[in-house]
C-alpha cells in the first residue's frame, strides 16, 4: 500500500516541483521510476522503449508542470499519465505496422518468476498459475496487476485505467473466480477454501 | 511490499526484482538534459516572445505566399468534370487514366534524374514506366498516403475520405501520412503491397484488405469495365454519377436495397442503361443528365 507518509512526501516534491525545483523532480523520479518502469515494459512488452516512456513522461510532465497545477495524488497521476501515453503509442504503432496485427489494449505478460505461490507444494500449481493469468483477457490482468503488483487501491485503479470503481471489482472479482474456477479446483480438490480475498467485495 | 490473493491455501504474491539503480540515474540525466534545454529556451524566448510571434505570422504568409505561387509555376493541373475520362502521358513513358471529378498534378519540368513526384485527389489508373536507375522513383501522392512505386499498375481511389490503392501488377510502397512522430517511429515499416492486394488508407487507420479475384473491380473503369460483385444501388448510383454525370433516380425505392453481380462493359451511358436494364428487368429512360428507372 502506499503508504499516507508517502503520498504526503510525494505531494511535498510536487509541490516544490511546481516551484521549479529540480531536486524535487528528481526525487519523486527516484521515488516512482521503478513502478512506472515496470508497467511500461509489462504494457510495451521492451525494456528499451519502457525506459525511453518514462523518459517522455517525466519531460511532458515537467513541461506541462503549471497547467498541471496541484495534485493530492502523484502516484496515481503518473501512472495515468504513462498509461495514456503508451495507448497512443501502441495505437500509431498499429498505424505503422499494418502487417502486424496489435491490439490497442495492452497486453501484459506475467513470467513464472515474478509469481510466489507461498506453499510451493505442487510444482505445477506454480507453472498453471502463470498459464491462467496470462489467459485472462488484457483489462483483467492489467487490473490485477496493478491491483497485486502495484498494490494500488480500487479507486486509483480505476483512475488510471479510467473506468469506474465498479468496473475494476469486476474486473479483479472475474479474474480472481477464474483462476478458482478453473483446473486448480480440481488440482486441489478440497472443501475447505476460503475465499478470503471474496470478503473485499462484499 | 506487494499484494496478495489465495487460491485455496495457497497465499499467491508478485515478486518484483529490483530495478538497477544505474538505470534510473542515466534515466534520470536524460530527462535532466531535456529540461534544462527547456529551461534555457524558456529564458531565451521569454523577452523575444512579442517580436517572435510577429515574426512567425510574417514568415508565414510568405511562406504560403511563395507556396502557393510555387505551386501554380511548378506544377501542371488536370482537371476532369463528370462523366469525363482523361487520357494522359508523362514525360517518362508512363500512363495516367483519370476518372471524372479528379485532379492530377504534375510538375511541368521533370528532371532527367530524380523522383517522379505526382499528385491525386479522386481517382486514377497508372501504368508506370519502369526506369533503369533505381533512383528515379515514381511517387503518387494522396492526402492519406505517398505511394512509391517500383515499376506497376494500379489504382488509386481518394474518394469518401480515404484512399484506396489497388495493385496490379508489381510492387508499390506505401507510407501513411499524417501520423505524430514519435517514439513508436523507431519500429516503422514501409508497407510493401503485392499484386492482387487492395490497401485502403484513412485518417484514423490503416486497414489492408487482400481482394485477389476481386482486383479488377477497382480499376475496371479505366478499361470501359464494371465489375459488380453484390455491389449495392447506392453504389451503382454513385459509380454512375462519378463516371457519366448522370443521377440515378427509381420509381420503385425498394430497389435501392438490390445488389448486383456481374461483369460487363460500358462504354456510355446508353451502354449502361441497356445492362441495367436487363439485370434489374425495369425500364430505363434518360432525360436530364438524369437515368430515371421505372416501376
Amino acid at each position: 500500500m502506499e503508504s499516507r507518509s508517502e503520498t504526503e512526501q510525494l505531494r511535498q516534491w510536487w509541490t516544490d516541483t511546481l516551484a521549479g525545483n529540480t531536486e524535487a523532480f528528481n526525487d519523486i523520479h527516484k521515488a516512482l521510476f521503478d513502478g512506472l518502469y515496470y508497467y511500461a515494459s509489462k504494457l510495451l512488452n521492451d525494456n528499451g522503449l519502457a525506459d525511453d516512456a518514462v523518459q517522455e513522461l517525466f519531460v511532458k510532465v515537467w513541461t506541462k508542470r503549471t497547467s498541471i497545477g496541484n495534485l493530492e495524488k502523484v502516484k496515481p497521476y503518473f501512472f495515468t499519465v504513462l498509461r495514456r501515453q503508451i495507448l497512443n503509442q501502441l495505437r500509431s504503432l498499429k498505424l505503422r505496422e499494418l502487417k502486424i496485427k496489435m491490439s490497442i489494449e495492452p497486453d501484459i505478460c506475467f513470467s513464472i518468476e515474478e509469481i510466489i505461490v507461498e506453499k510451493e507444494t505442487e510444482e505445477s500449481l506454480h507453472t498453471k498459475l502463470t498459464a491462467l493469468l496470462n489467459e485472462l483477457p488484457a483489462r483483467q490482468k492489467e487490473a490485477i496487476y496493478l491491483r497485486y503488483y502495484e498494490d494500488m487501491e480500487y479507486k486509483q485503479i480505476a483512475e488510471i485505467m479510467n473506468v469506474n470503481y465498479q468496473s475494476v471489482l469486476n474486473l479483479i472479482q472475474k479474474a480472481l473466480n477464474k483462476l478458482r474456477s478453473e483446473q486448480l479446483l480440481a488440482l486441489f480438490l478440497s472443501a475447505m477454501f476460503i475465499y478470503k480475498d471474496l470478503g473485499r467485495f462484499e | 511490499m506487494p499484494g496478495f490473493f489465495k487460491i485455496g491455501n495457497n497465499k499467491i504474491e508478485f515478486r518484483k526484482e529490483a530495478v538497477s539503480p544505474e538505470i534510473q540515474t542515466e534515466n534520470w540525466s536524460k530527462v535532466e538534459a531535456a529540461i534544462q534545454k527547456e529551461k534555457s529556451r524558456i529564458v531565451w524566448l521569454r523577452p523575444m516572445l512579442v517580436a517572435a510571434s510577429f515574426l512567425l505570422v510574417a514568415a508565414t504568409s510568405v511562406w504560403l505566399f511563395l507556396k502557393h505561387e510555387n505551386q501554380n509555376v511548378y506544377l501542371t493541373e488536370v482537371k476532369t468534370v463528370s462523366g469525363e475520362i482523361k487520357r494522359i502521358t508523362l514525360p517518362d513513358g508512363s500512363t495516367v487514366v483519370l476518372n471524372a471529378n479528379s485532379v492530377l498534378k504534375v510538375p511541368k519540368v521533370w528532371r532527367d534524374n530524380g523522383k517522379r513526384n505526382v499528385w491525386i485527389e479522386g481517382e486514377a489508373y497508372f501504368t508506370v514506366a519502369k526506369k533503369k536507375v533505381s533512383a528515379d522513383i515514381f511517387i503518387v501522392h494522396t492526402k492519406d498516403v505517398d505511394i512509391e512505386v517500383l515499376g506497376t499498375k494500379f489504382n488509386v481511389n481518394t474518394r469518401n475520405d480515404q484512399s484506396t490503392v489497388a495493385l496490379e501488377e508489381g510492387k508499390v510502397q506505401l507510407a501513411v501520412k499524417d501520423i505524430a512522430p514519435s517514439k513508436a517511429g523507431k519500429k516503422e515499416l514501409p508497407v510493401v503491397m503485392k499484386p492482387g492486394e487492395v490497401a485502403v488508407v484513412n485518417k484514423n487507420d490503416v486497414v489492408k484488405l487482400d481482394a485477389d479475384s476481386t482486383i479488377n473491380m477497382y480499376s475496371g473503369w479505366a478499361h470501359n469495365e464494371f465489375h459488380f460483385n453484390y455491389t449495392s444501388m447506392p453504389e451503382v448510383a454513385r459509380l454512375i454519377q462519378d463516371t457519366y454525370g448522370y443521377g440515378v433516380v427509381i420509381s420503385d425505392s425498394t430497389l435501392w436495397r438490390v445488389k448486383i453481380s456481374g461483369e460487363f462493359r460500358a462504354g456510355n451511358i446508353e451502354d449502361m442503361a441497356k445492362v441495367l436494364e436487363v439485370i434489374l428487368k425495369k425500364k430505363i429512360t434518360i432525360k436530364d443528365k438524369t437515368l430515371v428507372i421505372g416501376q
